[in-house]
């Protein structure tokens, strides 16, 4: 988890930034984090992902507009920088690769 | 089937949301929280929504949204540490326990000095405020004659007011017999111009006005904050409405600011126009003849000194006053500091109390910070393997010892959390014990919310700081070594023996403390006053200042005294200027061979002694005659005359060389103790009685005291309706004299007996660790010849070291520290041997059986066994 590596966690929380398109909040990504891993995620950790992901310069926020069903209050809006999206590939291939190998019957 | 309500989430998870600093991510957050709990609901149902809140908010609060490094290794060196504490539960519990007690008596004992003294007078601007007293030829009198105060006002450049404190009784209906029953409130009495001068702006209703202080002023009193809280249920509605003291009709027209006490040691239950004064106690109206006296304060103008103010108000005072013929002429005003209770002439004393009081309570906290750090340094040293491998793998010291700090920091915390609870029940015990007046508003401000913070915090943080140093201390490789831990070397180190001797010195220092106030309650108890105080009774006027002239005052007492006397069951009664502890006394400074003697000055009646049952020992009483006369008599105490003609014959000795005064001894009477019993001094003159004003009858009964009480109060109201006696039994007044060491016994008892207690777990914990530590070590000694009992005594021998260290260090403490409180000591050295001895020897036994148990289990091991592990 150090420099502009991503951590398990960090990269979950990245794909879900991803996938819920460009206009998505807290709450949908703990939502999509929790049934994607099957594991319980506390809110807490998510915005502490989001918070390092943005250091990183992965995924880039902005205050959105107040919509009528949460009462007219704020929601901080993510998404997913060109270099986040570049690092989420890159570890994609990484894995590719390796598991490519493995198929293949060769040891590194 | 009611509808379903929309369910919010949990309020404690909401208020724990709150105090999580978020800066401006606190609407975004609360609405994202919000927002899933209201899904969740939905989904997953109410309770289990509610749970997932609460899982939310902790992981707020352990997690950093965005925030620095140093937070979440924080975070992460406290989940660590919360797994190292759970694999030594019980240790760590009774640590926490013990550590939370001694914070809370802490909070409980600094709360009440808060009260008390801490918490300012409440008084605008306090720094220009003063108290007026009068400047006489060796001294200051603290008090001013009624008609001095006003003309020195009309005169005065600057604002003065006066006030006078009395009691009265309160009823909240009208009630015939409000005057003997109702209860007792405290009054102070002030000019109009008092609160409106000198104090915030009310909380209800308003503040007296010059208005209300005018001669026929309706009767309007003015609430303080404590006793409209606790006794009229905090009505605000109160305002407007009638209450009765001493069965008189007065409207409460405001309550004062909960900030305000005014300038006397208490807040009063209620402040009353000076005017009033005279309604209350059934005297006539105030005017400049009445002989009341009053306090005065003043406020220093802007842009003058207070040397200024004084050289001014002083030649006012100087010209106007009339000449005291008791005191002598006035010479001019002394200003004393009146807006903090730390200025003026007993300041000095309060900060020596407070000072004694928080080291005291200190003591305990440290004995508790030892056990902890105790704890600590166990933990850190079985940790060495972890602590090296982490060193090993580069691993910073500061950053290691951050981790043993942030461990006992969440001890700390965890124990103030703890100890922030049982201040809730230990605050009111404790102004329980102490006979807090109802006035004092004792609940905790901020400021006890900083300490009990502040103590937490340098408790923990004092309590890592010695283990974490020692634990990185090392060097890197021995700990890497499996049997490393094991083979550290046999006795305990020097860390901890320092911290098992600070435990032994200061539990010794409070037990001998709570063994010297245990004797001196005893030793109170059996003062022999030199007279039998059960069938003494006293009455005494309530209203003391007000009489109409000398010769009146005179007639109206010697006539009680004679109805007095043809009572059935009263053998003897007499006058005198004040009756045995009734508070009042006066004094006598006279010198001995150039050194001041305090004695103690009675004016009597000549049947006095009979009446108190002293014996004369040489020569003779004065006669009624005498005492008609005022005659240049005077009697006695055999300890004055012991100190002042030893070997020698006093009668017929002249006062002179001693007071100046031309008083001829013509007696002498066995000694009696009749003010305070700390003081102890026997030293005492009689004198015939000059003074007319406001005497008190000593009534001696025959039979049960109390059974003569109703025809006493009975003789005082046929002689005048109006006036109000008080009609005390002795022997209580002397009980109450008792009270004071009982009420200090307890305290520093209970504060020793929690000292005992941690000093004993923290010897015990110590003991085990280290004994723990040596099973090898014993295992091959045994194996080499050495007996169970040699290894019995090695253990015993190595633990009791360091705590025969401290005994002595605490009991050099002991002796200097006692000295300090000598003067509260009734009929016990400073340096009672029993006190100390008892406290040495309880103390030694709990430890050498704090120590004995660990020791002996030691002793037991198989040494095969050892060796086989090995």
């Amino acid at each position: 988890m150090k420099g502009d590596r991503l951590g398990e966690f960090e990269e979950f929380t990245l794909l879900a930034v991803r996938a819920l398109g460009d206009q998505t909040y807290a709450v949908p990504v703990q939502r999509y984090v929790e049934e994607a891993t099957g594991r319980p995620v506390s809110m807490g950790a998510i915005y502490a992902a989001l918070g390092r992901l943005e250091d990183k310069g992965f995924v880039r926020s902005a205050m959105g507009e107040a919509t009528a069903r949460r009462g007219g209050k704020p929601k901080r809006l993510f998404r997913v920088t060109p270099v986040g999206v570049k690092t989420a590939r890159e570890l994609h291939q990484v894995r590719e690769r390796i598991w490519n190998a493995i198929a293949e019957g060769r040891r590194a | 089937m009611t509808p379903p309500i929309d369910p919010a989430p949990p309020r404690l998870a909401r208020l724990l949301l709150r105090l999580r600093p978020l800066g401006s991510r606190r609407a975004e957050v609360t609405a994202d929280l919000d927002e899933i709990f209201a899904e969740r609901v939905d989904a997953e149902g109410a309770d289990r929504a509610a749970r997932r809140y609460y899982r939310d908010v902790f992981s707020l609060w352990t997690l950093n949204l965005s925030g620095t490094r140093l937070a979440s290794d924080a975070a992460h060196d406290l989940s660590h540490g919360l797994r190292v504490f759970r694999r030594n539960a019980g240790a760590v519990t009774v640590s926490v326990l013990g550590l939370a007690l001694a914070i809370a008596v802490s909070t409980a004992v600094f709360s009440l000095l808060n009260a008390t003294l801490l918490r300012g007078t409440g008084v605008s601007d306090p720094g220009s405020t003063v108290r007026v007293m009068r400047a006489i030829k060796d001294g200051i009198a603290t008090e001013w004659p009624y008609a001095d105060y006003l003309t020195m006002r009309e005169h005065a450049r600057m604002p003065i007011e006066a006030s006078l404190v009395d009691g009265a009784r309160y009823t909240a209906s009208p009630n015939a017999s409000s005057v003997d029953t109702g209860e007792p409130v405290r009054m102070t009495f002030v000019g109009g111009g008092y609160l409106t001068g000198f104090g915030a702006p009310p909380l209800h209703g308003r503040v007296l006005q010059p208005v209300d202080d005018l001669p026929g002023a309706p009767p309007a009193v003015v609430a303080s904050y404590g006793f409209w809280s606790r006794r009229l249920a905090a009505d605000p509605t109160i305002i407007g409405r009638q209450i009765w003291l001493n069965g008189v009709a007065v409207t409460v027209v405001g309550v004062t600011a909960r900030s305000f006490t005014g300038f006397s040691d208490q807040p009063p239950s209620f402040w009353a126009p000076l005017a009033s004064y005279p309604a209350l106690y059934s005297g006539s109206p105030l005017t400049r003849t009445s002989r009341v006296e009053v306090r005065v304060y003043g406020r220093v103008p802007p842009g003058a000194t207070r040397t200024q103010a004084e050289a001014e108000l002083g030649a006012v005072a100087a010209a106007t006053a009339t000449p005291d013929p008791q005191i002598g002429p006035i010479t001019g005003v002394r200003l004393d500091p009146a807006g903090s209770r730390f200025s003026g002439s007993e300041g000095a004393v309060l900060v020596a109390v407070v000072t004694l009081v928080l080291t005291l309570v200190g003591l305990v906290v440290l004995l508790a910070c030892v056990n902890v750090a105790n704890l600590q340094l166990a933990s850190a040293l079985g940790r060495q393997r972890e602590i090296g491998v982490r060193l090993a793998l580069g691993a910073a010291r500061g950053r290691i010892i951050r981790q043993l700090v942030t461990e006992s920091l969440a001890l700390g915390i965890g124990a103030g959390a703890i100890a922030l609870l049982l201040t809730i029940w230990l605050g009111p015990m404790l102004a329980a014990i102490v006979r807090l007046p109802v006035t004092v508003d004792m609940t905790p401000d901020a400021r006890v919310y900083l300490f009990l913070t502040l103590v937490s915090i340098a408790a923990g943080v004092g309590a890592g700081l010695a283990p974490a140093r020692h634990g990185t201390g090392g060097d890197l490789l021995t700990p890497l070594k499996e049997e490393a831990p094991r083979a550290a070397s046999g006795r305990p180190s020097r860390t901890r023996s320092v911290l098992i001797g600070v435990q032994a010195a200061a539990s010794l220092v409070l037990l001998v403390l709570a063994a010297l106030m245990t004797r001196a309650t005893i030793a109170a108890t059996q003062v022999d006053v030199g007279f039998d105080p059960r069938p003494l009774v006293a009455i005494a006027p309530t209203f003391g200042g007000e009489r109409a002239d000398a010769a009146k005052t005179k007639a109206f007492w010697d006539l009680a005294l004679e109805r007095v006397r043809s009572l059935p069951n009263v053998p003897a009664a007499s006058l005198t200027l004040y009756s045995p502890y009734s508070g009042l006394g006066a004094t006598r400074e006279l010198k001995r061979n150039g050194v001041p003697y305090v004695a103690y000055l009675h004016e009597t009646l000549d049947d006095y002694f009979s009446t108190l049952g002293l014996r004369i020992v040489r020569g003779r009483a004065y006669s009624a005659a005498e005492v008609q006369a005022h005659a240049g008599v005077v009697v006695i105490s055999e300890t004055l005359a012991r100190d002042f003609w030893p070997g020698q014959d006093p009668l017929g000795q002249s006062l002179a060389p001693l007071d100046g005064s031309t008083d001829v001894v013509i007696g002498v009477v066995s000694d009696a103790i009749t003010a305070h019993l700390h003081t102890r001094t026997a030293g005492a003159l009689y004198r015939p009685l000059r003074s007319p004003e406001a005497p008190s009858i000593l009534v001696r009964t025959a039979g049960p005291p109390e059974a003569v009480i109703p025809a006493l109060r009975d003789t005082m109201h046929s002689l005048d309706p109006r006036v109000r006696v008080d009609i005390s039994m002795v022997a209580s007044g002397l009980q109450n004299e008792v009270e004071e060491p009982r009420i200090m016994a307890t305290l520093a008892g209970a504060l020793a007996a929690l000292a005992l207690g941690l000093a004993i777990v923290g010897i015990y914990g110590v003991t085990t660790f280290v004994t723990g530590q040596r099973t090898r070590e014993i295992g091959v000694r045994m194996a080499l010849g050495a007996s169970r009992g040699d290894m019995l005594r090695l253990l015993l021998r190595d633990s009791l070291r360091p705590v025969a260290i401290g005994l002595a260090v605490g009991a050099i403490v002991s002796l200097i520290g006692s000295r300090l409180i000598a003067v509260v000591l009734y009929g016990v050295g400073a340096s009672d041997p029993l006190a100390f001895g008892s406290a040495v020897g309880v103390l030694l036994v709990s430890a050498a059986a704090a120590v004995f148990i660990p020791a002996r289990r030691a002793a037991r091991v198989d040494p095969a066994f050892v060796l086989r592990q090995s």
